[in-house]
């Protein structure tokens, strides 16, 4: 995910860099190769600020209730006891998500777990066991990779 | 350790019933009725796909509602033939209730499978349920000789898949 928002952002400031070497009257050897590669760092932290700041997604949990935050917003959020049935569904992209139910085939909530490398069986199971029995309220963390 | 229901579900989520059904939802220990299903995968016929494969699936395929219903018998002592029927029965309730076009019943047991057990299976004619009963410790496996059973086994690979469990997997 991080390769794909920084990718674009090292080609655009290699192209930057190369025009300005052009401008300087830089065309060959050691120093413009030297300053061609620094288009890789600046492109990685252009993409990774984008990335933390727009798609990065975190899940924050207890055994009471559950946030979704993606990059700076708070996407979803509620409490375990609101939801009486968990499953894991597949999105269009074959991605395995967490589904919250209220009651079979009623509202249901989406959490995007497989943004955040979270395993899914081992998480559903988690979470099953929290639906079932609610009890201490330990804050954890799941972070994007 | 990961148990056979574990192994089988994470590769359908990987789409291992894709060439049949693109199975899309997963439900643990499921409760239908009176019977409780280790593992219940809803999902359509109709595939996903990129360009070509989602342009002939849905100019081509059928969209029929369909699920997969697996049991595990292990632990529960011999399965028997009324085992094997009241589960089929809670199925055939499933599929009238959730009006669905077929669905795949998975049944894993500990025992050898009895002959009693393999001939009711073998001679199990409902067009809609397709029935698979395999043995995690001896890796016999029989299905019912209709279409959804038959495809248990050509597309599902049930023996491939127990094939590869360990013995601490299989348990």
């Amino acid at each position: 995910m991080l390769a794909s928002y920084s990718s674009p952002f090292i080609l655009v400031s290699a192209l930057c860099i190369n025009l300005a070497l052009l401008d300087f009257g830089i065309s060959t050897g050691f120093t413009r190769l030297l300053v061609l590669s620094l288009a890789f760092p600046l492109g990685f932290l252009v993409g990774r600020f984008i990335y933390f700041r727009r798609s990065h997604v975190e899940i924050l949990y207890d055994d009471l209730s559950f946030q979704i935050f993606r990059g700076h917003k708070r996407t979803i959020s509620g409490r375990w006891k609101s939801y009486r049935l968990v499953s894991i569904a597949v999105d269009g992209y074959g991605r395995p998500d967490l589904r919250l139910y209220k009651s079979i085939d009623g509202d249901f909530v989406e959490l995007p777990i497989s943004r955040a490398g979270v395993r899914p069986q081992p998480f559903r199971d988690q979470v099953r066991k929290i639906l079932s029995q609610s009890s201490s309220t330990n804050l954890q963390v799941v972070e994007a990779a | 350790m990961r148990s056979a229901v574990d192994v089988l579900e994470w590769e359908l989520i990987r789409g291992r019933a894709r060439w049949v059904a693109d199975l899309t939802e997963f439900f643990r220990d499921y409760k239908v009725m009176d019977a409780t299903f280790n593992l219940y995968a809803r999902g359509k016929t109709r595939n996903r796909g990129l360009f070509l494969s989602r342009f002939f699936a849905s100019t081509v395929l059928p969209n029929y509602a369909v699920s997969l219903l697996c049991v595990d018998e292990s632990r529960k002592g011999a399965l028997t033939t009324d085992k094997i029927r009241q589960r089929a029965d809670a199925v055939i309730g499933i599929i009238e209730a959730d009006d669905l076009k077929w669905a795949w019943l998975i049944i894993l047991t500990d025992f050898r499978l009895t002959p009693t057990v393999v001939s009711f299976v073998e001679r199990y004619d409902r067009r809609e349920l397709g029935i698979g009963v395999a043995s995690v410790t001896s890796k016999q496996a029989v299905f019912s000789n209709n279409q959804v059973g038959r495809s248990i086994r050509s597309r599902l690979r049930l023996e491939k898949l127990l094939g590869g469990l360990t013995n601490g997997e299989a348990n």
